[in-house]
């Protein structure tokens, strides 16, 4: 008898599963990464566009979300990338301009943020914004858990420094 | 330092306070993967998917005579599709199956199409989907623009166009056809898995006799992406006003959702099994091909949910008889010990559904639809999907199907 085991697929109502449980986390993560909540919402919705249309390629390897993750990240990249709104890392940017009365502590939080390495910030956005475990970041970003930890603490380590120099200045 | 950094949190929900969703909706995701699958998905829980499809109209909507350009191939391959505003479009998607006579074996394929209208001047799309000639959905929309990705891809193609920038990628053959391969679009992407920039594009084959668009792919790195060809049986610029693209009538089975249940929840006996298909329940015995009949399962279909009442305008009930060392039942799905054969019966098919997700499409009597290890027949008005490891176990399945003997339904053993 020529039997193997039955194939799987991930399915529409999967992928929709996902989006539905996850949506606010696969924003707030979208808009860090693309620096602006619009492009992050356009970056979702065009990352689960394309998570549908090419389904058939995930090949069950990892979690589906991971693979969806993968994608999200990567469209937020882009707009990112784009240069729509990119956040300044210029260490100017750190001081909030001498006229706005708007550039408060959401100003010097972002330059600090922007200024860490991509991988730190990647980490760091998917940690606390999306909840994700050293595991799930892993699968995510396809590196091992302890390079998770090990940017993560040094993402802590570099924030609380800039925080301390700041705040000293 | 713990992995959750107090100061750490709250510097990041200066950075990006939570709020509330910006979501265009999983209705609007699904239409711009797939124009054609929002209405398939609602009313099929299984239908294969053809994403890629929608992929490759958009391309050939942005492949069109902006005007006038530069002598050669490109020129020619404009010239072949002619010039009027409609643009219509037959693809051959990779949805369709083999049609296999359960006496003689012989088999035929069945190709699943999609053609599409669409009138940039009024920004309507018409889109039908048929299955060996029998229409599984049609809808008219309109879009008050194309998608973002679609302008971009337009402009960048008219510009190529234009200034003859436009270039043929590669030479090969498509079904026998010698074509060569014209990039589209195409633009380097990041993937976070290799922190590489990658080139993905997007590409129209013309025939080198005819000029003509044959077929559509991806590509990324100069290599085809698998499962991104779509083969182009036509496109052409029609006349404006040649074709009516009318809203269809709205369809009684229309809903937002499809659900079922897997036959796993609500375990039947085999006379209940018996009774939801008014008697007419088919098995493949008390064992087959080694396999003991494991579970008799209550199959759901529902469709069309009424929102804020929680309730459907539609229910099919149905049967799942499994096959195979069923070792557990858990929340993820059951848990084999080795392979397993499912099979779904229900004596009405929803319109568009069905136990096989086929669509309407119903093989004539005798003959199975084959699909990547699923079988799908109707067998004394009894609508089946056969679900094995792979085609020639699906078609043993088939063939060994047989009304179960009321003696079988009245044994206690489920």
């Amino acid at each position: 008898m020529r039997i193997a085991r039955n194939r799987s697929a991930v399915s529409l109502d999967e992928i929709e599963a996902v989006y539905r449980s996850r949506l606010d986390q696969f924003q707030r993560v979208a808009a860090a990464v693309s620096g602006d909540p619009q492009l992050g919402a356009d970056a979702v919705h065009d990352a689960f566009v394309l998570a549908v249309r090419h389904r058939r390629r995930f090949r069950g390897e990892g979690p589906l979300e991971a693979w969806v993750w993968r994608i999200v990240v990567n469209e937020a990249r882009k707009r990112r990338a784009e240069g729509a709104r990119l956040v300044s890392t210029d260490p100017a940017a750190l001081e909030p301009p001498a006229s706005s009365n708007g550039a408060g502590p959401g100003h010097r939080a972002r330059a600090l943020v922007a200024a860490l390495p991509e991988r730190q910030r990647l980490i760091l956005f998917l940690r606390y914004y999306a909840d994700l475990d050293y595991g799930g970041i892993a699968a995510a970003l396809d590196v091992k858990q302890g390079t998770v930890a090990a940017t993560l603490n040094a993402a802590h380590a570099a924030l609380r420094k800039q925080l301390q120099e700041v705040d000293h200045d | 330092m713990t992995d959750r950094d107090g100061y750490v949190a709250a510097l990041l929900d200066e950075v990006a306070p939570a709020g509330a969703p910006r979501s265009s909706g999983w209705e609007a995701i699904v239409r711009e993967a797939d124009p054609g699958r929002v209405k398939r998905r609602r009313l099929v829980a299984g239908i294969p998917a053809a994403g890629a499809l929608a992929a490759a109209v958009l391309v050939l909507v942005l492949a069109w005579p902006f005007g006038e350009t530069k002598g050669g191939v490109l020129d020619r391959a404009l010239a072949a599709v002619g010039n009027g505003p409609v643009l219509h479009v037959v693809l051959r998607g990779e949805w369709g199956g083999k049609l296999v006579d359960l006496r003689t074996g012989v088999r035929s394929d069945v190709f699943g199409e999609t053609e599409i209208w669409y009138d940039a001047d009024r920004n309507l799309i018409k889109h039908v989907s048929r299955l060996g000639q029998t229409v599984q959905d049609q809808e008219v929309y309109r879009s008050k623009k194309p998608p973002a990705d679609v302008l971009g891809l337009a402009t960048e193609y008219r510009r190529a166009l234009q200034t003859g920038s436009a270039r043929i990628a590669s030479e090969g053959e498509v079904e026998g056809i010698p074509v060569d391969w014209i990039k589209v679009r195409s633009e380097m992407l990041p993937d976070v898995a290799d922190n590489r920039l990658h080139e993905w594009a997007q590409e129209v084959a013309i025939s080198k006799e005819t000029y003509e668009p044959v077929a559509t792919r991806e590509t990324r790195d100069g290599s085809t992406i698998e499962g991104s060809r779509q083969r182009l049986l036509k496109m052409e610029g029609l006349p404006a006003g040649s074709v009516n693209l009318v809203e269809p009538a709205p369809s009684p089975l229309d809903g937002k959702l499809v659900a079922f249940s897997p036959g796993f929840g609500d375990q039947l006996s085999r006379g209940a099994a018996d009774a939801v298909l008014s008697g007419r329940l088919l098995w493949a015995g008390r064992a087959f091909q080694g396999l003991p009949l494991a579970r008799v399962g209550k199959l759901e279909w529902k469709w069309g949910l009424i929102s804020g009442q929680r309730r459907w305008k539609h229910e099919i009930d149905g049967v799942l008889l499994a096959y195979g060392d069923l070792k557990a039942v858990e929340p993820g799905g059951p848990r084999f010990d080795g392979p397993s054969v499912l099979i779904r019966q229900a004596l009405q098919i929803p319109l568009g559904g069905g136990p096989g997700g086929f669509g309407t499409y119903v093989p004539p009597e005798g003959s199975v639809l084959l699909r990547s290890g699923s079988a799908v027949l109707r067998r004394d008005g009894v609508d089946v999907e056969i679900q094995a490891p792979d085609e020639e176990t699906a078609l043993a399945a088939a063939r060994a199907l047989e009304p179960m003997p009321a003696s079988a339904g009245s044994g206690a053993r489920r």
